[in-house]
């Protein structure tokens, strides 16, 4: 008889026991398929966290204490929204929808303001929670806001005369053609945030009043955070330093920060979880098995009584448990997978580790046998 | 005693059964912790997220859109709209915040130019910061309509008067009498020192409602006078230019004149530039700046309730001030300036997160920390204020504001007023209040969900009798109901079918965001105590199996001998009950010490095990192993004793 079927017959006489071995090695493969599944599904639904989380900043002046009137040269608006690339200034690698707003006050039309504006919720009176609105007219769209183009939206009832208006601020006029009308505040005319940059790339005739972003990809936050933090400060009304950037940016990350270390705390228990479970998984296939050799000490006491010698007792002793932890790997994976409804290589490594683990307490079990003293156990059984 | 006997003599086999069954237990207990675990994680993270609804601006409809009839969907009806939301079922609660002005001892109160001058507005500082008291020469009168800030057109005449001294303004007011070397900037000509572009400013106009009982202009060309009123600058038109010249025209006599920016300099150059003749050019050209702002300055004055608001005087007005005569003066009038100078809006919040401006990240902490449950519920006197605010007065986490209340009551307008601190608005309430926390927040912009730079917040139940304060539901800045997380969606819906649609808007700080893991949270915990209580269910079916394998030959010869089934049934049941309490007690505790090694590794305090889930747990586990060894013991109790040696044999 070959060495696999003697191994077969011994399970097949001992049907309560394989069984019951089978299910160890079965509960064990399984569970470290499943808690490698809980694993994968919570750094998916973290991925899925990072993915819907804005974060917003908003640069303030340097001392934290003003964000509306900043007065800040359009040219740090322009790093933002990386329109600075050829001079090797830009931050819209870790930055994205901008919102930007300059004023001024008109000479003409008078008693009027130009508002130049980026996108149009970078003014809080056209916001949903402003109560104000846009209407562009037809063949217009809000992506004009972020061009140059000369264009304005004037005040519902404003007094135009023809398709454009001109205004005039002190230093320049400029003709803008009307392309819609807004309920905003009434003295307001809005225009592309760029329509005052005269197209000499230097950008700061207009300086904006608020400036405020999201961080494009959150998992990169801390990158974003330090380029960020090397052209703005962070805002601190205590700090004298002299050389320190002229304005701030407050990045609103609190709740999201406390939030990722709650979730990743979970998610490093998850993980630390795993040598546990293949800790108790050994411990376990270790007792089930001292359990099981035990009751058969004479029978490996025969084989050695008919010329066997240790190594091959051993080797048939260890050949058994690799065949149970065969068949209950194999249902295990099924479990796992009729469970997990999915399979993935790290669930593949991971039962792996569960049979490994169950194995490494069984040969650790059955490897006493080789010790036993024949002559010891024939003559107790006499 | 039997079966005890059994285990003293081979107690290898009890051993390892109990072994397997502690193993079980503690992954049980692992499951069980990690599940409650994830629901205190979950209650810690949601706690964290506050999702809001308040209201828009339902600004008053254009004359445009009156005549197309589209100001219907600005037509709603805040009273209605609240109802039907405190119906939908998923308000947790609502923040009915109060607004009061208070004095801040010892304080200067931020008026919009307080810092840059360029940014004042008057509007942000009506009518509290701007009571002033002047001492004036009248050089002009004339008699005719004047308007009012409200926009009245009533009798009233013009006064034109010369500034003899400033009596009392707020120090966040540019020194209009600061008589200082002008700078002239003349662009191509560079910088020319001492020769003024307009002159000093030393008038002031007045505009009066008031006349004396016998119907005459109270002020005559050539006499002296103390005015008592609210104080308003002209605002200047400004332009910008590359250089950081600012170049501007006065509103009301449309003179054009120039100064630099210091600003404009300091950050167009991409940082701080040492230079001291522009530190020098800055100063002066500030001190132009504030004189033209000077020039023209408009006057209005109180209702005509209050206390006596001119006075006309010989000589010097300090001693009309300390005459019998400037009584009223010296006790009222200018206390109450110093009040109103040195006061403070205050908002009165059971949830300052639900505000707009903090819920949304239009403003945020920049130091020191949000008031907390015990804050809100205890009412403990503590505060937050703007970083603006704290700079302007010295202010520090930690220090200490004493407010003396007054109910000034507010509007629902874009820059949100209060009233003045008036003798009569006094709530005779005086508390000393900690400073917890600094926030930035838009300093003077105008929105019916924005406050200024000037706010105090404190915990509403603070003040005695908060609770006795009127709701002001349709005041925006002052009403947020608080939804349940994760029903924003839900409950826009359901007031859309409420026929309120567009009545609310909703924020949630990104909580569907962070629901996603929070659900998965909770199921994974879920899924963990199923593993646990599988292997617990095969661990201990396997355990009770192999033992009433062990007890069966025992059991049996104790029947044959004559011993009754139940006394069989108990010394087993007693017996393996030995194995379950060994294995309740120890597999709990291995599952507790192994776990919060875990959880301290992974900084995972709200993982930690929770002692009465311990015990709640041990004892799950020991009623379920007691339950099954019953079941055993009774099977044991029960074995047939004719049967043959062979079927005898099917339970070894």
């Amino acid at each position: 008889m070959s060495m696999l079927q003697v191994t077969v017959s011994a399970m097949m006489r001992r049907k309560r026991w394989t069984i019951l071995l089978v299910l160890i090695a079965l509960i064990e493969t399984g569970a470290a398929m499943v808690l490698c599944m809980l694993t994968e599904r919570q750094e998916t639904a973290l991925e899925e966290t990072m993915n819907n989380t804005t974060i917003t900043c908003v640069i303030t002046d340097a001392d934290g204490l003003n964000q509306d009137n900043l007065r800040m040269a359009t040219g740090f608006v322009d790093l933002l929204c990386g329109r600075k690339h050829e001079k090797g200034y830009f931050q819209d690698e870790y930055v994205k929808n901008v919102r930007a707003k300059a004023g001024m006050k008109l000479f003409e039309p008078q008693n009027y303001h130009l508002v130049c504006l980026l996108t149009l919720d970078s003014d809080y009176a056209l916001t949903a929670v402003g109560g104000g609105s846009m209407t562009l007219f037809d063949g217009w769209d809000a992506s004009v806001f972020m061009s140059d183009q000369n264009v304005c939206v004037v005040p519902e009832g404003f007094p135009a005369d023809g398709e454009s208006i001109e205004v005039d601020n002190g230093n320049f006029t400029v003709e803008l053609r009307i392309i819609g009308t807004h309920t905003g505040p009434a003295d307001n005319i809005y225009c592309p945030f760029h329509t005052m940059d005269f197209h000499d790339g230097m950008s700061y005739l207009v300086n904006a009043d608020s400036c405020s972003f999201e961080i494009k990809d959150v998992r990169r936050l801390d990158e974003a955070k330090e380029s960020l933090y090397e052209v703005f400060a962070k805002p601190d009304p205590n700090d004298r330093s002299v050389l320190r950037p002229a304005f701030g940016v407050r990045i609103n990350d609190e709740i999201y920060q406390s939030t990722l270390e709650t979730l990743k705390g979970n998610l490093r228990t998850l993980h630390l979880l795993v040598p546990v479970l293949l800790l108790i998984g050994g411990i376990v296939g270790f007792f089930a098995s001292y359990l099981s050799t035990r009751s058969r000490l004479k029978e490996y006491a025969v084989m050695r009584c008919l010329g066997m010698r240790r190594g091959e007792v051993l080797c048939f002793a260890l050949s058994e448990q690799l065949m149970i932890a065969l068949v209950g790997g194999i249902l295990g994976f099924a479990v796992g997978i009729a469970i997990n409804g999915t399979f993935s290589l790290r669930m593949l490594l991971y039962g792996l580790g569960g049979i490994a683990a169950f194995l490494i307490g069984t040969a650790l079990s059955v490897s006493r046998i080789t010790w036993i003293n024949v002559m010891q156990l024939m003559k107790t059984e006499e | 005693m039997t079966f005890f006997t059994l285990f003293k003599r081979k107690p290898v086999f009890p051993l390892f059964l109990a072994l397997l069954l502690i193993l079980a237990t503690s992954l049980t207990a692992i499951g069980a912790t990690m599940l409650f675990g994830t629901f205190r994680q979950d209650t810690q993270v949601s706690d964290e997220y506050v999702t809001i609804a308040v209201f828009p601006d339902y600004k008053a409809p254009t004359a445009a859109e009156i005549a197309s009839g589209s100001f219907a969907r600005r037509n709603y009806d805040p009273f209605g709209a609240h109802q039907a939301a405190m119906n939908s079922g998923f308000v947790q609660a609502v923040d009915y915040r109060y607004m009061l002005g208070a004095e801040v001892k010892g304080s200067r109160a931020i008026a919009s130019g307080f810092l840059d001058p360029l940014n004042y507005d008057v509007d942000f500082d009506m009518p509290c910061y701007n009571m002033a008291v002047f001492a004036v020469k009248c050089t002009y009168v004339r008699n005719g309509e004047t308007s009012t800030p409200l926009g009245e057109i009533i009798a009233g005449y013009d006064v034109t008067a010369e500034i003899i001294d400033v009596v009392s303004l707020a120090d966040g007011y540019p020194d209009i009498y600061d008589d200082t070397d002008l700078l002239d900037i003349v662009p191509g000509e560079g910088l020319t020192y001492g020769q003024a572009s307009v002159p000093v400013p030393a008038t002031i106009h007045m505009q009066g409602t008031l006349f004396t009982p016998d119907g005459k202009i109270p002020f005559q060309v050539g006499k002296t006078y103390l005015i008592y009123g609210y104080y308003s600058d002209y605002k200047v038109q400004t332009n910008y230019s590359n250089s950081g010249l600012i170049t501007g025209r006065m509103v009301s006599t449309g003179r054009d004149f120039y100064f630099i920016d210091y600003k404009a300099i300091y950050t167009n150059s991409g940082g701080f530039t040492e230079n001291d003749e522009m530190s020098e050019v800055f100063d002066a050209a500030m001190r132009v700046k504030r004189g033209f702002k000077g020039d023209g300055t408009a006057y209005w004055y109180p209702s005509e309730e209050m206390l006596p608001r001119w006075i006309e005087y010989n000589g010097a007005w300090e001693d009309c001030l300390a005459s019998e005569e400037g009584t009223v003066w010296r006790e009222e009038i200018l206390p109450l300036c110093k009040i109103n100078q040195s006061s403070a809006t205050v908002i009165l919040s059971d949830n300052v997160q639900s505000m707009y401006v903090f819920n949304t990240g239009a403003g945020g902490l920049q130091d020191g920390r949000f008031f907390d449950v015990s804050d809100y519920d205890k009412g403990n006197k503590v505060c937050m204020i703007s970083a603006a605010y704290a700079q302007w007065n010295g202010y520090k986490i930690g220090d200490r504001l004493t407010l003396d209340f007054y109910d000034t009551g507010s509007y629902n307008d874009e820059t949100i007023l209060r009233g003045p601190c008036l003798p009569e608005k006094k709530m005779h309430v005086t508390e000393e209040y900690e400073i917890i926390g600094i926030y930035t927040a838009p300093e003077f912009s105008r929105g019916v969900q924005l406050f200024c730079a000037d706010t105090i917040l404190i915990p509403k139940k603070s003040v005695p009798g908060s609770e006795a304060f009127p709701k002001r539901i349709p005041v925006a800045l002052l009403t947020s109901l608080i939804l349940n997380n994760g029903t924003k969606d839900s409950f826009l819906s359901y007031m859309e079918e409420a026929g309120q649609k567009d009545a609310f808007l909703c924020f949630d700080q990104n909580f569907s965001a962070a629901e996603i893991s929070l659900d998965t949270l909770i199921q994974n915990g879920q899924r963990l105590l199923l593993i646990g209580l599988s292997i617990l269910v095969v661990a201990a079916a396997l355990a009770h199996f192999l033992t009433v394998r062990r007890f069966a030959p025992t059991a049996k010869t104790m029947r044959l001998l004559g011993y009754e089934r139940r006394i069989v049934c108990r010394q087993a049941w007693s017996a393996f009950l030995a194995i379950d309490a060994v294995s309740a007690a120890f597999g709990v505790s291995l599952a507790a010490a192994l776990f919060s090694r875990i959880t301290e590794k992974t900084l995972s305090e709200a993982l930690a095990p929770d002692p009465i889930v311990m015990v709640g747990c041990a004892a799950a586990v020991f009623v379920f192993l007691g339950l099954l060894s019953l079941l055993c013991a009774k099977l044991l109790s029960d074995l047939p004793l004719m049967q043959s040696a062979k079927k005898r044999g099917s339970l070894r």
